[in-house]
């Protein structure tokens, strides 16, 4: 996941700085990830204050734990793990606060989107994207995101998700058929753009196949 | 991970067993594979949201401040940061906390452009330099308020500058008084509101806390022409000129004529002899308030008293002003317009 050139220092190396004390080390780590990082954050929460919020915590956290970090994974899983965990911690805290959902999935509302809080969705079909997201149940849509719109592996999304490769699958085949519906339209015109049924390289095999 | 979600978040039907119970479900829902490949292929199309300025900004500054802290270490200076604790100047000013923390507070709102509130707050955030969000602009975008403890510190040691700086300007170029007449003005900037303290006069109680202290008055430039005793000496009236002559007379006059008791530039002090009176082994001294000073200018007619102490009189508070030759004893409000004038003795020679 790592885009970083040959000529620059690995993100191992970086956090292991970080860990010995250089003051830029993880700095240099963060700019380097915070697109992908952001864009994690944002697709889980759905919306920009609370992305901000959770990422924030997250790189705070990693910040000081990153003398736990062993190598067992790669730095860029391991710091999406927290980013996913600080936002699914952020949006559990708020549940806890606010009326809930009945837990029926019928029931779920389609949250009307923000307007103008997601300086990057500047078009309905984003907006409606975004809309169809926050219908999924936070672990669902974080799967999707991971899988669907960030293009992790159902391994990788597996490791940052810390749950097992079939529930990522899972989540993913759920999300996207309570998806399907809000998207339709979406779809629609997505197809007569392209001319083309599916992306290059994706498959539903890459995180629904199960 | 997905132990403890609240049961709303629970979807009853997420475990799928096997592939094909799943291929059961879609196909009992009327779902193909390629409508759902569809909506993969859908969604990989969006474009990544692009990570705003601010919160790029926002969360670069927070891991500043988390980096000097962890440089600082648990150092003293960190330690006030992070709780807000002021600083206290050597001029007496104290600057608040939270004067550093609202400027600071002021910077991260500008950087994050004009802001819609959402009022919202977060639980125990991890982040020790917590970023709130807050608004009131129109453009409907959320903004964001850092206060990094960098910013916070800079601030707060500018301010500490600033002050001793301008309290020394104010002392060293300030309308000094001199022997041949009334020529204090008592008009003092930086240290007008406050009681300096600071080791001056201490004989033997003098501790090395109020001697670096007096040393960090000297380095500032402060150079205060006379200090406040108290003694905790019991004037009488019958005994007044005695008891303040048995006092002078254990206080050497400084080579300038002014009172044994100013600390000298460097902050060394002129100690009074080993024989001094009990009630004059005042272990610490303060410099006067400037109403204290124009008073007692206003009374000795610009000549440095010999000493000024805290006292009473007749079993009351008071300032016994003393001179070579003159004794005051005036009220604790003594001010130019009104000395409170209790009694006044001339010592004679």
């Amino acid at each position: 996941m790592s885009d970083q050139a040959s000529a620059e220092p690995s993100d191992a190396s970086l956090l292991r700085r970080h860990a010995d004390g250089d003051p830029e080390a993880f700095g240099v780590l963060f700019k380097r990830h915070s697109g992908r990082l952001w864009a994690v954050a944002l697709r889980i929460t759905c919306d920009p204050d609370d992305a901000a919020d959770a990422l924030q915590d997250a790189m705070i956290s990693a910040f000081r734990r990153a003398g736990d970090f062993r190598g067992e994974s790669a730095v860029t899983t391991w710091l999406h793990r927290i980013v996913v965990n600080a936002s699914l911690d952020l949006l559990r805290r708020r549940s806890a606060r606010s009326v809930g959902w009945s837990g029926d999935p019928d029931d779920l509302p389609v949250l009307e989107p923000q307007q103008g809080t997601d300086s990057a969705s500047g078009t309905e079909s984003r907006l409606d994207v975004d809309a169809a997201l926050r219908t999924l149940p936070p672990p669902q849509r974080a799967a999707l995101v991971l899988v669907d719109m960030l293009g992790y592996s159902v391994a990788d999304a597996s490791g940052i998700l810390g749950v097992s490769e079939g529930t990522v699958k899972s989540r993913c085949a759920r999300g996207r058929m309570k998806l399907l519906p809000h998207l339709s339209h979406l779809r629609s015109d997505y197809s007569r753009e392209r001319n083309q049924p599916v992306a290059d390289g994706v498959s539903f095999e890459q995180g629904g196949g199960a | 991970m997905s132990g403890d979600w609240p049961p709303e978040w629970d979807d009853p039907e997420e475990e799928f067993p096997s592939g094909a119970e799943q291929q059961d479900a879609t196909g009992s829902a009327g779902i193909g594979e390629a409508q759902l490949a569809e909506v993969t292929a859908y969604l990989v199309s969006v474009p990544a949201p692009v990570m705003p300025d601010a919160v790029a900004a926002r969360i670069s500054a927070a891991l500043a401040a988390e980096a000097a802290a962890r440089a600082a270490n648990g150092t003293q200076t960190a330690n006030d940061a992070r709780t807000g604790d002021g600083t206290q100047a050597a001029d007496g000013t104290r600057t608040g906390g939270g004067t550093g923390a609202e400027a600071a507070a002021a910077k991260g709102g500008t950087g994050a452009g004009a802001t819609a509130d959402s009022g919202r707050t977060l639980g125990t955030p991890p982040a020790r330099a917590r970023v709130r969000r807050h608004g009131g602009g129109a453009s409907g975008h959320h903004g964001f308020r850092s206060i990094p403890i960098k910013a916070v510190t800079s601030v707060m040691a500018g301010l500490v500058v600033i002050a001793g700086i301008g309290y020394g300007i104010s002392r060293t170029s300030g309308p000094a008084y001199s022997n041949s007449g009334p020529a204090y003005s008592g008009s003092s900037s930086a240290g007008s509101a406050s009681e300096n303290t600071f080791a001056a006069a201490a004989p033997a109680a003098s501790s090395a806390a109020s001697a670096s202290s007096a040393a960090g008055a000297g380095s500032l430039g402060i150079s205060p022409q006379f200090v406040v005793t108290a003694s905790g000496t019991k004037y009488q009236a019958a005994t007044l000129a005695s008891q303040v002559r048995t006092r002078l007379s254990h206080s050497p006059v400084a080579s300038n004529g002014g009172p044994s008791s100013v600390p000298g530039p460097s902050g060394t002090s002129s100690v009074p002899a080993a024989g001094a009176s009990k009630t004059a082994a005042a272990g610490v001294a303060h410099a006067p308030t400037t109403a204290l000073r124009a008073c007692v200018l206003h009374l000795t007619g610009g000549q440095p008293p010999r000493f000024v102490d805290r006292a009473t009189y007749q079993g009351d508070p008071a300032y016994v002003i003393a001179t070579s030759n003159h004794v005051w004893v005036v009220g604790l409000g003594c001010t130019t317009a009104d000395e409170e004038l209790v009694t006044s003795v001339a010592l004679g020679s």
